[in-house]
C-alpha cells in the first residue's frame, strides 16, 4: 500500500547538516535482518521477545519502527547494534555479519545518557576520545556538530544547567560524532513536550536530507512515524513478528502541516488496525459484574 | 570561593562555643587543673606555639597522618574496585574486612606497637588500618552507582576496560570517594594520636600525655587538643576543596 | 507577638531550640560540678574516704590490704575505697576532692604544685626512690660514671624514670647525650636487657632487677639517693579535703604505717593479705614475695632508722626542688611547705 501526497518545501531555523570535509555524505549501510529471534531468560522460563524477524533496509532510508508496548521495537534496534546476540537469525551491515558493538553505529536513546560531569562539548567529543582522534581533528568536527544541532551557545555548560530538549539534541550531536552510516533511535523524543518534538521531527528531517545517513527509528507516534519515514513497519505484540509494512511516499521536504492531509490520516488509520487493540484497555463499563445493583458513587 | 557570610558565620559559631566554655568553667566552679578557662589556654597556645614546643611534635604527628591516610586510602581505592567489579572477591573479602573494622584501634594498637617497633611505620600502619574501610566502603558504593545505561552506551563505543575505568567510573564514582576520604582523613588523625599512644617518642599524642601526666600543665594539655582538632578540621577542609575541584558542577 | 514575627516566622519560636541547649549544657555543667566538689557528709558514723592507689592491684599495696583486713581503718572510725586508676590521674584528681587521698610519686607533686594543683604530699611510702638503673653485675657498670658511652634503655624521656636518670648521671657530671639512649614506649627494656641487646636499663627497685636475679644473673644496682634525695612515692590529699577531713586523714595514715611497720618485721604476713586481696598472687608465691622483700627494701631510707617510716625528708625535698627546676619543670616557684605537710603523721 503507498500513499501519494505533496509535501511543500519549508525553511526552518534549527539544525543544519554538519559540514564534513572528506566524506560529503556519510556512507550509508544498507541493513539486513533474516529470521532473527531473540529470548530472555525469564526465572526458569525465556520469554522470546522476537520471533523471526525479516526485515530489508535500503542504505540511506528512514524507516520507523511502531508497536504496542513490549513488541520488541527497542530488541530490534539493539539486535541491529550488536548490543544483543539473536537466538537464530543473522544481522548484516552491508552484507556485512554484525559480530559487536560498532562505533560507526550511532545509538539515541529516550533519555540522553550524557556524562553529566562532562560539558557539553566534551561529551559531543566523547566517541572520538574513544576512537582515540587526534585533538586537531576532534577539535573540528566537534565545531561542526556543535553547530549542526545549534548548540554552540551551550557548548561549556553541564548537562544539567541544560533543557531537555537541548540535552538530547547535544546526544544526537554524540551520536553523529564519527559519521555513523547508521543512526538507531529509540523514541528519541518521547521525553519532550508535543511542540519542541514536532519541531525536533522537522529538524531531524533536514539532517537526515543532509547526511543521508540510513535511519531506525523506534516511535510511539504515528504522526511522527509518518512525517519521517520512508516506511512504517508495525510490529506484533510479543513475540514481536512484522505485520505490516507500509511505505510512505509523500514527497521530502514534508511540512508539519501536511500531516492533516486525508491522505495521511487514512495511512494512520491503516497503522492502527494493525496495532489492533491494547492488552490493558479500559472496559466499557465501569461497573464490575457483581455490583451492577449499586451505585458505586454514593458512599459505601 | 570564602564568602563574607560563612567567615562571619564560623566567627559566630567560635565565639559561642568559647562563650560556653567560659559559662561551664564559672557555672560548675571548675578548677583551672581540671578544666582551665579559654583564656588560659588562649595564652598558653600562643606561648607553645612561639616557644616552638609544639611546632615539633605536630610535624610528626602531619607525616604520621599524611602517609597512613596515603597508604589507607591506596590500599582502599584498589580494594574498593576489586570489591565493586568481582562478587567473588566481596564474597571472600568482606567477613575479613567488616572484622577488622570492628575491632577497636585502641585494642589492636599495642599489638601492632608491638610488631613495627615505636617508630615511623607502626603509626603508618595503624592510620592506614582505621582510613580503610570507610574509603573502601565509598569507593566500591561509588563504582558500583555507575549508571547502567552510560556503561551500555560506553559499550557500544568498544571503550576498552581502561577507557571504561577512567571515563566513567572513576568519574562516577568520585563524589563518594570523596565523601569516604572526608571521614577518612578525619580517622587519620585519630589513628596516628592512639598510635602515639601505643608508645612513640613525639607527637601531639605523646604532648597530651606528657603535659597531663608528667608536666602537670593542663592549659599546654588543651591547647595541644586543640592544635589536634584545628588538623583535623584543616585536612578536611582540604579534601572538600579537592572535591570541589575534581567534582564541579554535575 | 506580632512584632517579633519577621518574613521567617516568630523568632521567639525559632529561638527556642538554642536557649534549650544552651540551658541544658549549663544545668548540666552545675550538676556535673556539684558531684564533682564532694558529696555532702554522711551522717553514718564513720568517714568515707577514697584512696586512689595508681596503679592495678599488686602486692606493693600489702599495707593497705593488711590494714583493710584487720579492720585498722574501721577501728580509726574510717570507711575506704581503693580506685586503681592510672598513675597520671591521680595528682588532679586529687587536687580537685574527686578522691580524698592518693598514692603519688613526689617528683610528681612538685611541677603539679607548681602549676597550682592543690595537694600535699603528707607521709612518705618509699623512703628511697625506687626508679633505679640496674645492669648485669658482668657489664662492669658499677657506678653511674662507667655508664659514658653505654647502651641504656628507658621506656621514655618521661616520668619519674627520666627525672632519676638525669639526676644521677648529672651527678657525676654527665647528661643523657653522653649514653646511647634507646626508647622501648612498650615497657620492654627489662627483657632487652636480659637478652643482652642492651647494656643498662631503668627500673623499679622492686620489679625488673628483681625478675633478673631471679632468673639467676648478678645484678648492679644504681640509686639516686646518693646524687639527690628525690622523693619516692607517698601519700597526698587535697588542701581542701584535709580542711574539711584533717583528722579522718590523720587515722588513715596512721593505720596504714602501722601496717607498714608489721610488714617490715614479718613480710609473710603482708604476702598473705595481698593474696587474700589478689588471689591470683598465689599463683606465684616465691616470685611475689622476692618482690615484696624488695619493696620493704626500699622503703627503707635515711629517715626511717631514726624516724620511722612515713618521715619526710624536707632537705631532700629542698633539694630536688632546685634540681628540677634546673631541668625547666618548675614554672612557678615553690617552697617545701607548699609541697608538704607533716602535721598528718602520728607522733613517736
Amino acid at each position: 500500500m503507498t500513499i501519494s501526497g505533496v509535501g511543500t518545501p519549508r525553511p526552518t531555523a534549527g539544525m543544519s547538516a554538519p559540514g564534513s570535509s572528506a566524506s560529503a555524505a556519510a556512507p550509508a549501510a544498507r541493513i539486513g535482518l533474516r529470521d532473527v529471534a531473540v529470548s530472555f531468560p525469564h526465572g526458569p522460563d525465556r520469554i522470546e521477545a522476537l520471533d523471526g524477524i525479516d526485515l530489508e533496509i535500503a542504505g540511506g532510508s528512514v524507516v520507523a519502527l511502531i508497536g504496542p508496548n513490549g513488541c520488541g521495537k527497542s530488541t530490534v534496534l539493539r539486535v541491529i547494534a550488536g548490543l544483543l546476540a539473536p537466538d537464530r537469525g543473522t544481522v548484516e551491515l552491508d552484507d556485512d555479519p554484525v559480530t559487536g558493538p560498532d562505533p560507526r553505529v550511532g545509538l539515541v536513546f529516550q533519555e540522553p545518557r550524557l556524562l553529566p560531569w562532562r560539558s557539553v562539548a566534551d561529551n559531543v567529543t566523547y566517541p572520538m576520545e574513544l576512537a582515540g582522534w587526534p585533538s586537531a581533528r576532534r577539535d573540528r568536527r566537534r565545531r561542526e556538530l556543535l553547530h549542526a544541532v545549534g548548540l554552540e551557545s551551550a557548548a561549556a555548560a553541564r548537562p544539567s544547567q541544560l533543557s531537555g530538549g537541548m540535552r538530547q539534541r547535544a546526544s544526537i550531536a554524540r551520536a553523529l560524532a564519527l559519521e555513523p552510516r547508521v543512526l538507531l533511535m529509540d523514541e528519541p523524543f518521547s521525553a519532550l513536550d508535543a511542540l519542541t518534538r514536532e519541531r525536533f521531527n522537522v529538524e531531524m528531517q533536514k539532517l537526515h536530507a543532509r547526511t543521508g545517513t540510513t535511519i531506525v527509528l523506534v516511535t510511539h507516534s504515528i504522526a511522527e512515524a509518518i512525517f519521517l519515514g520512508d516506511r512504517v513497519v508495525v510490529l506484533t505484540p510479543r513475540p514481536g513478528r512484522v505485520a505490516a509494512d507500509l511505505r510512505i511516499d509523500l514527497l521530502r521536504p514534508r511540512a508539519w502541516e501536511a500531516m492533516d492531509e486525508a491522505v495521511v490520516s487514512t495511512t494512520a488509520k491503516a497503522i492502527r488496525t494493525y496495532l489492533g487493540p491494547a492488552d490493558d484497555t479500559l472496559p466499557d463499563d465501569l461497573t464490575p459484574p457483581d455490583r451492577r445493583d449499586h451505585d458505586l458513587w454514593v458512599g459505601e | 570561593m570564602i564568602r563574607a557570610s560563612s567567615v562571619a558565620s564560623v566567627g559566630l559559631a567560635f565565639v559561642v562555643f568559647v562563650g560556653l566554655w567560659k559559662a561551664v568553667v564559672v557555672v560548675g566552679g571548675y578548677p583551672p587543673f581540671i578544666l582551665p578557662p579559654p583564656e588560659d589556654v588562649a595564652i598558653r597556645f600562643v606561648e607553645a606555639w612561639a616557644g616552638g614546643l609544639i611546632a615539633p611534635h605536630a610535624g610528626t604527628t602531619l607525616v604520621e597522618i599524611a602517609l597512613g591516610f596515603a597508604v589507607g586510602v591506596g590500599l582502599a581505592l584498589a580494594a574498593g574496585y576489586l570489591l565493586a567489579r568481582s562478587p567473588l572477591a566481596e564474597r571472600l573479602l568482606s567477613p575479613y574486612i567488616v572484622a577488622a573494622q570492628a575491632t577497636p584501634i585502641l585494642a589492636l594498637a599495642p599489638l601492632l606497637a608491638l610488631w613495627f617497633g615505636p617508630g615511623l611505620t607502626s603509626k603508618v600502619v595503624i592510620c592506614s588500618l582505621i582510613v580503610f574501610f570507610p574509603v573502601a566502603v565509598s569507593t566500591m558504593v561509588g563504582i558500583r552507582s555507575v549508571d547502567a545505561r552510560l556503561l551500555e552506551l560506553a559499550r557500544s563505543l568498544r571503550a576498552t576496560r581502561r577507557q571504561v575505568l577512567w571515563t566513567l567510573e572513576v568519574p562516577a564514582a568520585l563524589p563518594s570517594i570523596l565523601g569516604g576520604m572526608r571521614v577518612g582523613v578525619t580517622l587519620a588523625v585519630v589513628g596516628a594520636i592512639v598510635g602515639e599512644w601505643a608508645g612513640a617518642e613525639r607527637g601531639l599524642g605523646v604532648l597530651v600525655n606528657l603535659a597531663r601526666g608528667s608536666l602537670f600543665d593542663i592549659p599546654l594539655m588543651f591547647a595541644t587538643l586543640i592544635t589536634i582538632a584545628l588538623v583535623g578540621v584543616v585536612l578536611y577542609t582540604l579534601v572538600v576543596l579537592v572535591e570541589r575541584r575534581l567534582v564541579g558542577v554535575r | 507577638m506580632s512584632k517579633l514575627m519577621n518574613s521567617e516566622g516568630p523568632v521567639i519560636h525559632r529561638l527556642r531550640p538554642v536557649a534549650a541547649l544552651v540551658a541544658a549544657a549549663l544545668v548540666g555543667a552545675s550538676a556535673l560540678a556539684a558531684c564533682s566538689l564532694g558529696a555532702s557528709p554522711s551522717p553514718s558514723a564513720r568517714t568515707p574516704l577514697v584512696v586512689g592507689l595508681g596503679f592495678i592491684p599488686n602486692v606493693q599495696f600489702a599495707p593497705y590490704y593488711l590494714a583493710q583486713q584487720e579492720g585498722y581503718y574501721r577501728d580509726a572510725g574510717i570507711d575506704v575505697t581503693f580506685d586503681h586508676r592510672t598513675d597520671q590521674d591521680v595528682v588532679p584528681l586529687v587536687g580537685q576532692g574527686a578522691m580524698d587521698l592518693g598514692n603519688a610519686d613526689g617528683t610528681s607533686v612538685i611541677p603539679a604544685v607548681s602549676n597550682g594543683i592543690p595537694v600535699r604530699y603528707i607521709a612518705t611510702i618509699y623512703g628511697s626512690f625506687p626508679s633505679v638503673v640496674f645492669a648485669k653485675a658482668s657489664s662492669g657498670i658499677e657506678s653511674a660514671a662507667d655508664l659514658e658511652g653505654k647502651k641504656l634503655g628507658i621506656p621514655g624521656q618521661f616520668g619519674s624514670s627520666w627525672i632519676m636518670l638525669q639526676a644521677l648521671l648529672g651527678s657525676t657530671g654527665l647528661t643523657p647525650d653522653d649514653l646511647d639512649i634507646l626508647p622501648y614506649p612498650d615497657f620492654g627494656q627489662g627483657a632487652a636487657l636480659a637478652q643482652g641487646a642492651i647494656d643498662a636499663a631503668t627500673g623499679f627497685a622492686n620489679n625488673e632487677p628483681v625478675q633478673l636475679e631471679l632468673s639467676g644473673e648478678e645484678v648492679v644496682v644504681l640509686h639516686v639517693d646518693d646524687a639527690i634525695a628525690l622523693p619516692g612515692p607517698g601519700l597526698i590529699a587535697g588542701t581542701a579535703t584535709l580542711a574539711a577531713k584533717g583528722d579522718a586523714i590523720r587515722a588513715f595514715v596512721a593505720a596504714t604505717l602501722r601496717a607498714v611497720d608489721e610488714i617490715a618485721a614479718d613480710p609473710e604476713v603482708g604476702l598473705d593479705a595481698a593474696i587474700a586481696a589478689v588471689p591470683e598472687l598465689a599463683e606465684s608465691r616465691d616470685t611475689q614475695l622476692a618482690i615484696l622483700e624488695a619493696t620493704i627494701e626500699t622503703w627503707r631510707g635515711p629517715l626511717t632508722a631514726t624516724q620511722g617510716f612515713g618521715a619526710i625528708d624536707r632537705e631532700g625535698w629542698a633539694d630536688s626542688v632546685t634540681f628540677m627546676s634546673g631541668l625547666g619543670l618548675v614554672p612557678n616557684a615553690v617552697e617545701v611547705d607548699d609541697l608538704v605537710d607533716d602535721g598528718y603523721l602520728p607522733t613517736r
